[in-house]
């Protein structure tokens, strides 16, 4: 076992790999708070890539409610459990927030990689057939009727949806497990991918993976997984003329509470400062998004601006410490950072770099008791060399319909 | 662990001591041996029948099984927890094609891989890749020294299912190769082939042959697995052992039992052994009943030599009760 630097835990753990060997990083920001669970983006994954014999129950792209759906059934409480037995008690955040190399303070509890049995690099399970059939199971469903109401900052009965795909981790759990490195992390964009042409079919992927995004397909006998529209990502679709594009997940997400890009990494796997990326300035400047269940120890690269009616103890065991912040940023968003949440879906290409163009004063609202100032702000997007491929305001323009279109 | 912690070393040490001791009498009385305390040699004998490839074949009846203990794979992860404790190999040779039969235990058959989490039943052989001045690594082999190893799959020889019993499809739009990446690319895995030839130069480099000239089949019965695998004595390409009379070559064993969810290293593993393969003047072999076999009075002398200077050590060099000789109760 190697040591790596894991930023999520704020420490460094054990890995069979170095890790480091890759420049650019495939990343996401889902906002939770804004998902309507319309499943488009499910569905597009499904008709673009898991459509064909064997595949009938992959779903590369799931959104499932919280806290009772999953998919594959149970498959984060199963893993926290089985973490819980190995670690009993130890798997607490200690340390106070830091700097970009420990963001969430320390995780003093086990990975997977440091609670594996022995024998084995990675604690994980092989859900079974069963456990995929039904991918929506217990949509909507909440922890219980409110009797009075529903108000901020927690509900009584409550439930969120969650969006989910492969998290191209940093350290993966797929990649550790696979005995005979058919799995590989690509060096230019981070993404991971199964070798179609040496996976044989053993399934310690499927096993390994705390989010169970490898699955296994008994028409090959091989396992496949989300390859991140690779094809888009090198900029192989010409509607964008060879730019860089988000997948098809992202770039159909009706609710557009998703933004996809590519982050420059640094060699320990932290991100190189570039206060002008949106990704960057969400993450680590206003660190309103965080990773999913970063004590598993994978470094995942989704991360998720979380829901804010949600009952807090719920949300620091699936986004850690830092979801108080996160909240409270989110929440009373400043100038800037409203600016960059109209960036979501605004277009198809990767946006690499923002600015800001000031505008005037909108309105003043209330949040939570303290005056709020609305700003009629203009966010900017440019593509990875610098020219401007986007442009929207905070508010909506108003677009009046003249009273007849056509003929009719 | 409490109550192992809160005894005195001596104790723990006679514990330990204990243990080994049990656990040696215990191979013994199973019949389990550890893989690297054997020396067997297997020999081929020449045929005056082709036996070909049925495993059940009157020929296999006529012929002498040598039986090769496993163990469990523990050198490197995945590891296993064991199962399949021995393989009944018996080989001929017809018309410079060399046969093997291998039998083993497993009530169990396996030989659907339709959902997640299943696992075939299978089996493989291992030999040097070339005639090589070592012997390589028992485990895959290493880099200057290969393993050739042909590897039987009960799911292969049942097919690929091509609809497995999912629910309901109205349609499926696209079912070319294409559709199906593993079989585009040409992987091995994904093919109809019951029998693989592969070549491995250390762990996790196991990769098939070009040239895929084993032959084989397996058949279930009431008590485990019988499986033929043939290849001729010669094999193009410069990775593959070649075989004739008087030859003595090196092979190993590898038995995988799919309800133990065994695949991958999660297997059990026999030593190297010699395989002889005998000359064509060789007649009907001859058959040792197991009743010969010598009780074994080597090993019941063993252990009580060794039980005798570990209670010899211990009366010597063990710890008094009272250390400090002050009369009083030791505090540990």
């Amino acid at each position: 076992m190697a040591q790596v630097h894991n930023w999520h835990l704020g420490r460094d753990m054990e890995y069979p790999y170095t890790g480091g060997t890759y420049d650019r990083q495939f990343a996401a920001v889902f906002n939770i708070n804004r998902c309507i669970a319309c499943q488009t983006c499910t569905m597009s994954c499904k008709s673009t890539w898991t459509h064909s014999p064997g595949q009938e129950l992959m779903w590369w792209n799931n959104v499932e409610t919280k806290p009772y759906g999953g998919y594959p059934t149970h498959w984060d409480s199963r893993l926290l459990s089985m973490l819980e037995t190995a670690n009993p008690g130890g798997q607490t955040w200690t340390k106070e927030p830091g700097p970009t190399s420990a963001p969430y303070g320390q995780f003093s509890g086990q990975t997977i990689f440091e609670a594996a049995d022995l024998g084995q690099r990675v604690l994980g399970y092989i859900p079974e057939e069963n456990d995929w059939k039904a991918p929506n199971r217990f949509e909507d469903h909440a922890t219980g009727a409110p009797r009075t109401g529903a108000s901020l900052p927690e509900h009584e009965g409550w439930f969120f949806y969650l969006a989910r795909i492969c998290n191209h981790c940093t350290y993966p759990g797929c990649l550790a497990a696979c005995p005979r490195n058919a799995i590989y992390k690509r060096p230019e964009d981070g993404i991971v991918l199964i070798d179609q042409e040496r996976c044989r079919g053993y399934q310690k992927c499927v096993e390994g993976c705390p989010y169970k995004k490898s699955m296994y397909r008994p028409t090959t006998r091989t396992s496949e997984k989300c390859i991140a529209c690779y094809p888009r990502i090198e900029g192989s679709d010409p509607l964008t003329g060879g730019d860089p594009m988000e997948t098809r997940c992202m770039t159909a997400c009706v609710g557009k509470i998703r933004m996809q890009g590519l982050v420059n990494v640094n060699t320990d796997g932290t991100w190189m400062n570039e206060p002008s990326h949106p990704l960057y300035y969400m993450v680590h400047e206003e660190k309103i998004a965080l990773p999913l269940y970063p004590q598993f120890g994978t470094q995942p690269n989704i991360y998720y601006i979380p829901p804010r009616w949600v009952p807090r103890q719920y949300l620091y065991q699936m986004f850690g410490p830092g979801v108080d912040h996160a909240i409270e940023a989110y929440t009373r968003p400043s100038r800037r950072l409203l600016a960059v949440l109209q960036l979501f879906r605004a277009t198809q290409k990767i946006i690499f770099s923002f600015d800001v163009e000031e505008g005037p004063l909108l309105s003043e609202i209330v949040v939570d008791g303290a005056p709020m100032e609305l700003y009629d702000d203009t966010a900017v997007g440019f593509d990875q060399n610098g020219n401007e491929i986007i442009r929207v305001k905070v508010e909506d323009p108003l677009i009046e319909r003249p009273g007849k279109i056509n003929s009719l | 662990m409490t109550a192992l912690t809160s005894t005195s070393p001596r104790t723990r040490r006679l514990i330990a001591i204990g243990l080994v001791l049990m656990l040696a009498i215990g191979f013994r009385i199973f019949d389990v041996t550890p893989a690297a305390a054997q020396s067997s040699i297997l020999t081929s004998w020449s045929s005056t029948t082709d036996p070909g490839l049925d495993p059940n074949s009157a020929v296999w009846a006529d012929t002498p099984a040598t039986s090769v203990q496993l163990t469990a794979q523990n050198v490197t992860p995945p590891m296993s927890t064991g199962g399949i404790r021995a393989v009944n190999v018996r080989s001929v040779h017809y018309n410079n094609m060399l046969y093997v039969n291998l039998q083993w235990a497993d009530t169990t058959p396996d030989m659907s891989t339709a959902s997640v989490g299943t696992f075939a039943d299978a089996v493989a052989m291992q030999f040097p890749s070339v005639a090589a001045s070592s012997v390589p690594a028992i485990c895959m082999g290493q880099a200057d020294s290969a393993v050739n190893i042909w590897q039987w799959r009960a799911d292969a020889q049942e097919g690929v299912s091509l609809m497995p019993d999912r629910g309901y499809v109205d349609l499926y739009q696209f079912t070319d190769d294409l559709y199906y990446p593993a079989r585009a690319a040409g992987n091995i895995q994904s093919s109809t082939a019951a029998v693989q030839n592969l070549i491995a130069g250390g762990f996790g480099t196991l990769t098939p042959l070009n040239e895929q000239v084993i032959a084989g089949a397996g058949s279930h019965g009431a008590l485990g697995w019988s499986v033929t695998l043939a290849r001729p004595f010669t094999a193009p390409g410069e990775n593959q052992p070649a075989f004739a009379t008087g030859d003595m070559v090196d092979v190993a064993f590898a038995v995988w039992d799919g309800t133990n969810k065994d695949r991958n290293g999660q297997k059990s593993v026999s030593a190297f052994v010699r395989l002889e393969i005998a000359g064509n003047d060789f007649a009907a072999p001859p058959t040792v009943p197991a009743s010969d076999a010598p009780f074994p009075w080597d090993t019941l002398a063993l252990i009580t030599i060794a039980v005798a200077v570990v209670g010899l050590v211990l009366a010597v060099f063990g710890r008094p009760s009272d250390w400090d000789g002050d009369d009083q109760p030791d505090q540990t």
